[in-house]
C-alpha cells in the first residue's frame, strides 16, 4: 500500500492521508501545517532536504531507495520485524504544479519492511542449513513444504559421498511418497556430489518405479556416462520405464541413441512411445545441426513417407520444422517431386516447408522451372504461404507459365505476398478477358491494397462476368474518381446495381469518416444517375436485396430525386431495419414540403414505427399541410400522441391550439408535458387568457399544467392566481406553483410581491408536506437571495431526507453566484454554513444528502474542504455515491491541495473509484490531470477506463495532452482511438480562436522517433482538412520512412491541396519507394 | 414549466445505466445515451427534478422508489406487438408438443402451465389462448396461462382487453370476428378467452417477482432479450432452466438467440419453429 502526502514549496505539510496516520500515529489535523523538518527531524542531517530542493527547483522526480536511505519518516514497522526497528520505506518525491508553477511536492511512501524481512530471512536460512547437515535428510521427510525446501537447499550445497548413498536409500524406501520423492530427486539433480554411478545401479533394480525415477534423475544430470545404460532400458519390459528412458536420452542429446529411437518412432506402432521418441530425436537433431555430430534429420524424413499414421506424420512435421539442417530441404524436395500426388505426404512436406527454420526459398524457386506442372503449382502455393518477398520475381515469371493452373496459383501467391511489384501484371491479367484468371487477379489486387489501381479497374465494370468483383474491389480500394463511372453503370442494363451501390456507400462512408466530405460523393452520384433507367434500376434492386445492399440503396436513393424515388423512400419508412428507416427519413426531410402528402399517407400505416417515423419527418419538415392529419392522431396511442405533440410544436401552426389545450388534463404525464411544450412553441395570442382560466379548472391535472405554462411565461395576468395555487387543495398543484415562483421575473413584481414570493417559499419550506417542502428548498436556491441561506441551513434539520438534499444543493448553488468561500477569519454566518455542511456530510443518515453536502462543501469552502472530502473517497456507502460526490467536489477545487487525494483515488483497487477520479481530473484540467490521464490510458487494466482517459485527454487538448495522445498511438491497441480523439471536433473546439496552435501542437509529433507516431500525425492532419494541417502534410513528404510519405501523399491528394504540386512531381520521379512514386503520379494525374 | 438540464453527463449516465441494468436487466450501450436521456426526461419533469443525478438518487434512495420504478418501466417499455405474431412457435406447442405431452398421462396430474413472460399489452397470451381454443385443448387438458410484464401501464391495458386495429395485422379475419367485439374504443376480446389469463406485473430481472410464475412447462419470452445485456440474459435463462417444470420448453423470438449463453437448454427444430428444450426432458 502506498501513502501520499503533499507539501507546499516551504515543505509545510498540506495533505496527510489516513494510512500515514496509521503508520505514524500522527493524525491529519496535527500533521497538516507542520514543517516536514519537524516530522523528519534528521531531514537535513541525512541530506534529504537537498532532494526536496531539487524537486522544487528543477521539477524532477526523486526516489529514495530503502536499501540506502531506509526511510523518510521515522516510525516503527506496522508488524513486528525481526530485522528492522523502523519501517523501511520506498519514497518518491514529485513536483506539485499549479498551472506552470511548482507549488510544492507530492510524496508517496511505500512500506517495504515485509519484503526486506523476507529477503534477509532467505539469506540467513541458507547459511543456517549449510551448517546443519545431519538434520537435513530428515528434513526431506517433513510434512511442511517450507521445511523440505530448506532441507533441499541445504543438501544441494553439500559435497559428501555418503549423502548420495543416504539419498538413494531413502529413494528405495520412500519413492512412493510423492513429496519426499520430489525433494530427493531435486537434491540428486542439483547436488555437488557424484550420484551417477549409484543412479545407474538403480536402473537395474527390480522395482519398476525406482528404475523410472533413476532414469528421470539421470536425464536431468547431463552426464553422458548414463547413455549406454539408458539405451539398454529401451528394451525394458515395462513401457513406462522405456518412456522415461527415451525422455532422458533426448535430454542428454544422445546421438548414440538415434538408431534405437528411430526404430521406436517408425516401427514400434506404439504412439505412446513413438511421440516421445520423435521428441527425443528432435532434441538430438537440434544439437546435431550445430555440427558436433552427424546429421540425423534425413533419417526422420522417411517418416513422412512411410508412416501411415497421420499423428506420427504430424509429429515428424513438428520435429523437422524445428531443424535448420539444409539436408532436410534436399530430402523434402526430393519427396515433393516424387510424392506430390499423394495428398498426405504433400501436405506434410508443405507444412514442414512452411514451418521450418531452414531456408527453403532457393530450393523452392528452383522448383518453379521443374517440368512437372503439378510441382510448379505446389511450389507456387508453398511460396505464397512463406511470406518471403524473394519469391516474388519467380512467381511473376510463373504468370507467363504455359499452364493456366500454374498461373492461377502464382496469382494467388502474389496476392498473399501483397506484392506491389506485381500490380501491373495482375491488372493486365484482369484486363485480359480470361475470367478464370481475371477473378483471382482482382482478388489479389484487393489483398495488395494498392489504391492507385482503382482507375484501371473502373474500366472493367462493364465486363458482365467481372463487374461484381470489380465493384467489391472498388468499394475497398476506390476513391471519388471511381464513383462517377460506377454511377454511370446504373444506365447499363446488366450492371450489378446492388454491388455497385454497396461499393459507393463504402467510399461515401470512408470520405465522411476521414475527411467529413461525404457530400462530394453525394454530388457525384446525384449528377451521375440522372436517367429514368438508372433510377428505375436502383428501385428495382431493392427487391430481394440483402440488408447491407438495402442500406446502400436507401443511401443512394436519398441522393436522387423524382416522384418514384420519393415514393420508394416513403415505403422504406416501414422497413424493419432502423438504419434504413433513418436514411429514408433523412432523405425525405431533405426534400421538404413537397413530400408532405406521401408522409401523410404513412400516418395510416399498420405499424407504429412507420407512423412515428412519418410524424417525426413531418415535424422536421414543418409541414403545415399535415396539421389536420396530425391533430387527428392526438387521441391515438400514447407514443404516437407524444411524437405528434412534438411535431406540432415544431410546425407551430395555430390550428393545433385547441386540440393541444385538450391534452393538458391527459392522465399521462408525458402527454401533458408534450402538450405544454407544443403550446409554448405555438405562441398563440389567446394562450395567456386561456391559461388564466385554466388555473381554476376543476381538474387538478389541468391546473398543474396551467401553472407550468403560466410560470414558464410569467404571464402578469396569472401572477395572483399562481400565488393562489400555492394553497391549492391538490399537492401536485401546490408543488408546481412553488417550483415556478422563482421564475416570475423580478421586474414584473413590485417589492411587496417579491417579498411575497420569498415568504411563501419560506412558509412552504417550514409547514408544507415533504414533497412541497422539498420543492421549496430547491426554489429558494433559485432565488439568488442570500437571506434564504439561514432558512436552508435550518432545513438541514428537516426530518425528510429530500428536503435536506435540496437544501444542501441550493446552498452549493449560492457559491456559484459569487458568494465567496469562507475562511477562518470570515463572518460567523459563512462559518456556520461551512460547519453545517461539514456536519451534514459526516453524519447525515441518508447517502444522497451526504453526497449533495459533499458537493456543496467543495463549492462553498474550496481548499478548506479538502481534508473532509479526502476522508470520504474510499467510503463504500451507497455503492460509493458519497465517495463519487466527494471526488467530483475535489476535482472542482482549484487549489493544489486537492491533487493528492485525487491521485490516491486513481490508485484505488476499486475501478469505479478510479473512473470517478478520472472524471474529476477531467473536469479539473491542468498538468496533473494530463499526467494522470496519460497514465490511466496507458496502464489501466479496464478498457472502459482507458477509453474514458483518452476521451478526457482529447477534451483537455492542451499541447501536453496532445503530446500524450500522440505518444499513446505507439500502442496499436490505442492508436485508432487516439487518432479519432485528435481528429474529432471535441479537441479543436478549444482552439477556435487560434487553430494553428492546435495544429502546431500535433505537428510536434512529426519529430517523434517512432514511425507510428509520425504516421498518426499525418492521419490526423489529413482528417483536419485545414490549410495549416496541409502544410504539415507537405513537411511529412520529407519523412525518412516511406509509409509516412505515402500516407502524406494520399492525404494531400484527398484534401485537394495544390501547394504540393512540385513536391509531388519530384516524389513521382525520384522517391525510393514504388508505392510512394505511384501515389504521387496518380495525385498529379488527378489535378 | 421548469427547464431542467437535459444533458446527461457521462458519469451520471454510467451510474444510472448500471442501476437500471441491475434492477431490470435492460442495458443501454454508450451510443444509446441520448435515447435513455429522452426516456428519463419525462420522469424528471414529472417529478420536478433538476438533474439526472437527482433522479438517480431518487430511484436508489427514495422510500417510495418502487412506484417510480414502475413509472420508469412504463417509459422504457417497448409496447409494439400484435396478435398471431411469430405464430409458428405457438402452433408447434399446440399441434406437436401438447399432443406428445398428453400421451404421457403421468405428467397430466397437474395443470400444464404456460407463461408469457413479457406480454406487453397482452396480445401474445391471448394469441396462445385463442390457438388452444381453436385446437380444443381447453376441454382436453387442465391448462393455465400466466402473463406478466414489468410495465404497469401495459398490464393495465392488457387487463382492459380492448385492442386497436393495428394489433390485428396478422390475425386471420375469421378469428377476429370470432373472438372480438367492436366497441367505441376498439375491439374487445371475448371474456371467455380473456378470463383464461392470470395477469400480473413482474420484472424479469427480479427473481422474487417471477419465482411463482417460472414454474411453467412453456415459457414464451419473446422480443425482450434484445434489450438485455448478455449477463442479464444469462441470469434470466439460468433461472428459467433451474426453476421451470420438466418437461420444459422455452420460446424466444426468431431474432434472438442463446448462442453465446451457457444454458440448460437444447435448441431443437419442432415443426416450423425453433424451441429451446430443457435438457432434463431429454432422457
Amino acid at each position: 500500500m502506498i501513502s501520499v502526502l503533499t507539501t507546499d514549496a516551504n515543505l509545510i505539510v498540506r495533505s496527510w492521508d489516513q494510512r500515514l496516520t496509521e503508520m505514524t500515529g500522527m493524525n491529519r489535523e496535527t500533521a497538516c501545517g507542520l514543517s516536514l523538518k519537524a516530522i523528519v527531524p534528521d531531514l537535513e542531517a541525512r541530506g534529504l532536504h537537498k532532494r526536496f530542493d531539487r524537486v522544487l527547483s528543477e521539477g524532477v522526480v526523486e526516489t529514495l531507495a530503502p536499501a540506502f536511505h531506509g526511510y523518510l519518516i521515522p516510525c516503527p514497522p506496522l508488524k513486528a520485524s525481526k530485522h528492522f526497528d523502523r519501517m523501511q520505506q520506498r519514497v518518491t518525491i514529485a513536483p506539485l504544479r499549479e498551472k506552470e508553477a511548482i507549488v510544492g511536492t507530492i510524496v508517496t511512501i511505500e512500506d517495504v519492511t515485509a519484503r526486506l524481512d523476507w529477503e534477509r530471512e532467505s539469506t540467513s536460512d541458507t547459511q543456517t542449513a549449510t551448517s546443519n547437515d545431519q538434520s537435513s535428510t530428515a528434513g526431506l521427510q517433513e510434512g511442511s513444504w517450507q521445511v523440505r525446501r530448506q532441507a533441499v537447499l541445504s543438501l544441494q550445497q553439500q559435497n559428501t559421498p555418503e549423502l548420495t548413498e543416504d539419498l538413494l536409500q531413502l529413494l528405495r524406501q520412500e519413492h512412493r511418497n510423492p513429496s519426499l520423492l520430489n525433494s530427493v530427486l531435486q537434491v540428486l539433480i542439483d547436488s555437488n556430489v557424484d550420484p551417477v554411478p549409484a543412479l545407474i545401479a538403480c536402473l537395474h533394480e527390480s522395482d519398476t518405479d525406482l528404475r523410472i525415477y533413476a532414469a528421470l534423475a539421470l536425464g536431468k544430470r547431463q552426464d553422458k556416462r548414463a547413455i549406454p545404460a539408458l539405451i539398454g532400458l529401451l528394451t525394458d519390459p515395462d513401457k513406462n520405464v522405456i518412456y522415461h528412458a527415451i525422455e532422458a536420452l533426448g535430454e542428454l542429446r544422445a546421438t548414440e541413441a538415434v538408431e534405437g529411437l528411430t526404430e521406436i518412432a517408425t516401427n514400434s506402432g506404439d504412439f505412446f512411445l513413438a511421440f516421445p521418441a520423435l521428441d527425443a530425436l528432435m532434441q538430438i537433431c537440434v544439437h546435431s545441426s550445430e555440427g558436433s555430430v552427424p546429421a540425423v534429420a534425413s533419417q526422420l524424413v522417411p517418416l513422412l513417407e512411410k508412416s501411415l499414421s497421420w499423428q506420427v506424420r504430424r509429429e515428424a512435421v513438428d520435429s523437422l520444422a524445428m531443424q535448420s539442417d539444409p539436408q532436410i530441404t534436399v530430402e523434402l524436395l526430393r519427396l515433393l517431386r516424387e510424392q506430390h500426388r499423394n495428398p498426405s505426404i504433400l501436405n506434410s512436406v508443405l507444412q514442414v516447408l512452411s514451418l521450418s527454420n531452414v531456408d527453403p526459398i532457393p530450393a523452392l524457386i528452383s522448383c518453379c522451372s521443374d517440368p512437372d506442372r503439378d510441382l510448379r503449382i505446389y511450389t507456387a502455393l508453398a511460396l505464397g504461404e512463406r511470406q518471403d518477398s524473394r519469391a516474388i520475381p519467380a512467381l511473376r515469371k510463373l504468370l507467363a507459365d504455359s499452364d493456366k493452373n500454374v498461373r492461377y496459383h502464382a496469382i494467388e501467391a502474389l496476392g498473399r505476398l501483397r506484392s506491389s511489384e506485381a500490380v501491373e501484371d495482375l491488372i493486365a491479367i484482369a484486363e485480359s478477358g480470361d475470367f478464370f484468371l481475371a477473378f483471382p487477379a482482382i482478388d489479389a489486387l484487393i489483398q495488395i491494397e494498392d489504391r492507385t489501381i482503382a482507375s484501371r479497374l473502373v474500366a472493367l465494370l462493364t465486363d458482365d462476368l467481372l463487374s461484381v468483383q470489380v465493384a467489391e474491389a472498388l468499394g475497398k480500394l476506390g476513391d471519388a474518381d471511381a464513383v462517377a463511372p460506377m454511377a454511370a453503370c446504373f444506365q447499363h442494363p446488366d450492371a450489378p446495381v446492388r454491388e455497385i451501390a454497396v461499393a459507393i456507400a463504402q467510399i461515401y462512408n470512408r470520405y465522411e469518416k476521414l475527411y467529413g466530405e461525404g457530400d462530394y460523393i453525394t454530388d457525384l452520384v446525384h449528377n451521375g444517375i440522372t436517367s429514368d433507367l438508372g433510377i428505375k434500376k436502383s428501385i428495382e434492386a431493392l427487391e430481394g436485396a440483402k440488408p447491407e445492399e438495402v442500406r446502400a440503396l436507401a443511401l443512394l436513393l436519398g441522393w436522387l430525386e423524382g416522384p418514384e424515388v420519393e415514393q420508394t423512400l416513403a415505403r422504406l419508412l416501414s422497413f424493419h431495419d432502423p438504419e434504413v428507416r433513418d436514411l429514408a427519413i433523412a432523405a425525405l426531410v431533405g426534400y421538404g414540403t413537397r413530400v408532405s402528402d406521401l408522409l401523410i399517407d404513412q400516418l395510416d400505416a399498420d405499424d407504429l414505427e412507420t407512423r412515428l417515423a412519418a410524424v417525426g419527418a413531418l415535424g422536421r419538415i414543418g409541414s403545415t399541410r399535415a396539421v389536420p392529419a396530425l391533430t387527428s392522431l392526438l387521441n391515438a396511442d400514447r407514443e404516437l400522441v407524444m411524437a405528434t405533440t412534438a411535431a406540432l410544436g415544431k410546425i407551430a401552426d395555430r390550428r393545433a391550439f385547441e386540440a393541444l389545450l385538450g391534452l393538458l388534463g391527459h392522465e399521462d404525464a408525458a402527454v401533458r408535458l408534450g402538450a405544454c411544450a407544443a403550446l409554448n412553441s405555438l405562441g398563440h395570442p389567446d394562450l395567456r387568457r386561456r391559461i388564466e382560466t385554466l388555473l381554476t379548472d376543476s381538474n387538478p391535472l389541468v391546473r398543474e399544467s396551467a401553472v407550468k405554462i403560466a410560470g414558464y411565461f410569467a404571464y402578469d395576468n396569472c401572477i395572483d392566481r399562481l400565488f393562489d395555487c400555492t394553497t391549492d387543495p391538490s399537492e401536485r398543484v401546490r408543488r408546481a406553483a412553488i417550483e415556478h415562483l422563482p421564475y416570475l421575473e423580478e421586474e414584473r413584481l413590485d417589492v411587496a410581491r417579491r417579498q411575497r414570493v420569498f415568504s411563501t417559499l419560506v412558509q412552504a419550506l417550514e409547514n408544507e408536506t415533504p414533497g412541497v417542502r422539498s420543492a421549496a428548498a430547491r426554489a429558494l436556491g433559485e432565488l439568488e437571495n442570500p437571506e434564504a441561506i439561514a432558512y436552508l441551513i435550518n432545513a438541514f434539520e428537516d426530518r425528510d431526507s429530500w428536503v435536506r438534499y435540496q437544501a444542501a444543493r441550493s446552498i452549493g448553488g449560492y457559491s456559484s453566484l459569487g458568494w465567496a468561500p469562507p475562511t477562518r477569519s470570515e463572518s460567523a454566518e459563512k462559518r456556520d454554513v461551512y460547519e453545517a455542511l461539514k456536519q451534514l456530510v459526516q453524519t447525515d443518515p441518508a447517502n444522497q444528502v451526504r453526497a449533495a453536502a459533499a458537493e456543496a462543501l467543495g463549492r462553498v469552502a474550496g481548499s478548506e474542504a479538502v481534508p473532509v472530502l479526502a476522508s470520504l473517497i474510499e467510503m463504500p456507502e451507497g455503492d460509493g455515491d458519497v465517495a463519487r460526490a466527494a471526488l467530483m467536489a475535489l476535482g472542482r477545487i482549484e487549489s493544489a491541495e486537492a491533487v493528492a487525494p485525487l491521485l490516491a483515488a486513481l490508485n484505488s483497487p476499486n475501478p469505479e473509484r478510479r473512473m470517478d477520479a478520472l472524471q474529476a481530473f477531467r473536469e479539473r484540467g491542468g498538468e496533473e490531470a494530463r499526467m494522470a490521464l496519460q497514465w490511466m490510458a496507458a496502464a489501466d487494466p479496464e478498457t472502459r477506463i482507458v477509453r474514458a482517459a483518452i476521451d478526457s485527454l482529447s477534451r483537455l487538448s492542451t499541447p501536453e495532452a496532445i503530446a500524450s495522445l500522440l505518444e499513446l498511438t505507439v500502442d496499436p491497441a490505442l492508436r485508432e482511438a487516439c487518432i479519432n480523439a485528435l481528429a474529432s471536433g471535441v479537441s479543436i473546439e478549444n482552439y477556435i480562436e487560434v487553430p494553428q496552435n492546435y495544429i502546431q501542437a500535433i505537428a510536434q509529433g512529426l519529430n517523434h522517433v517512432h514511425v507510428g507516431v509520425r504516421s498518426a500525425v499525418v492521419e490526423v492532419c489529413g482528417r483536419l482538412k485545414h490549410p495549416l494541417a496541409s502544410q504539415q502534410l507537405i513537411t511529412a513528404l520529407n519523412d525518412r520512412d516511406p509509409s509516412v510519405r505515402l500516407a502524406a501523399v494520399r492525404a494531400l491528394v484527398n484534401t485537394g491541396n495544390r501547394d504540393c504540386q512540385d513536391r509531388l512531381a519530384i516524389l513521382a520521379r525520384t522517391d525510393s519507394d514504388l508505392a510512394v512514386r505511384r501515389a504521387a503520379q496518380k495525385g498529379l494525374l488527378n489535378r | 414549466m421548469i427547464i431542467f438540464d437535459n444533458n446527461l453527463p457521462e458519469n451520471t449516465f454510467i451510474i444510472l445505466r448500471d442501476l437500471i441494468h441491475a434492477r431490470t436487466g435492460l442495458y443501454y450501450e454508450q451510443n444509446k445515451r441520448n435515447l435513455l436521456a429522452d426516456k428519463l426526461s419525462i420522469r424528471l419533469v414529472e417529478r420536478g427534478l433538476e438533474s439526472f443525478l437527482d433522479y438517480y438518487y431518487l430511484l436508489k434512495y427514495d422510500k417510495a422508489a418502487g412506484v417510480e420504478w414502475q413509472h420508469l418501466m412504463d417509459e422504457l417499455a417497448v409496447p409494439e406487438t400484435f396478435f398471431w405474431r411469430e405464430i409458428d412457435q405457438v402452433e408447434a406447442m399446440v399441434k406437436l408438443l401438447l399432443p406428445a405431452l398428453a400421451r404421457q398421462k403421468a405428467i397430466m396430474l397437474q395443470p400444464l402451465r404456460i407463461w408469457s413472460a413479457a406480454c406487453s399489452t397482452g396480445e401474445e397470451p391471448l394469441t396462445i389462448a385463442i390457438a388452444l381454443n381453436e385446437a380444443g385443448w381447453w376441454h382436453k387438458l387442465p391448462i393455465e396461462i400466466y402473463a406478466s410484464d414489468a410495465s404497469p401501464r401495459a398490464i393495465a391495458l392488457a387487463r382492459e382487453g380492448i385492442y386497436r386495429e393495428r394489433s390485428f395485422r396478422s390475425l386471420p379475419l375469421f378469428l377476429k370476428e370470432k373472438y372480438f367485439t367492436k366497441e367505441k374504443q376498439g375491439w374487445r376480446v371475448s371474456p371467455q378467452i380473456h378470463q383464461r389469463i392470470h395477469w400480473s406485473i413482474a420484472n424479469l430481472a427480479n427473481q422474487s417477482e417471477i419465482e411463482q410464475l417460472v414454474a411453467a412447462n412453456f415459457i414464451f419470452c419473446r422480443n425482450v432479450f434484445i434489450y438485455f445485456s448478455e449477463k442479464s440474459i444469462q441470469q434470466t435463462v439460468s433461472f428459467f432452466g433451474e426453476s421451470m417444470k420438466t418437461p420444459g420448453y422455452l420460446f424466444l423470438s426468431a431474432s434472438e438467440s442463446l448462442f453465446k449463453i451457457k444454458t440448460n437448454f437444447n435448441l431443437q427444430s419442432i415443426g416450423n419453429a425453433f424451441v429451446y428444450v430443457k435438457n432434463d426432458n431429454i432422457q
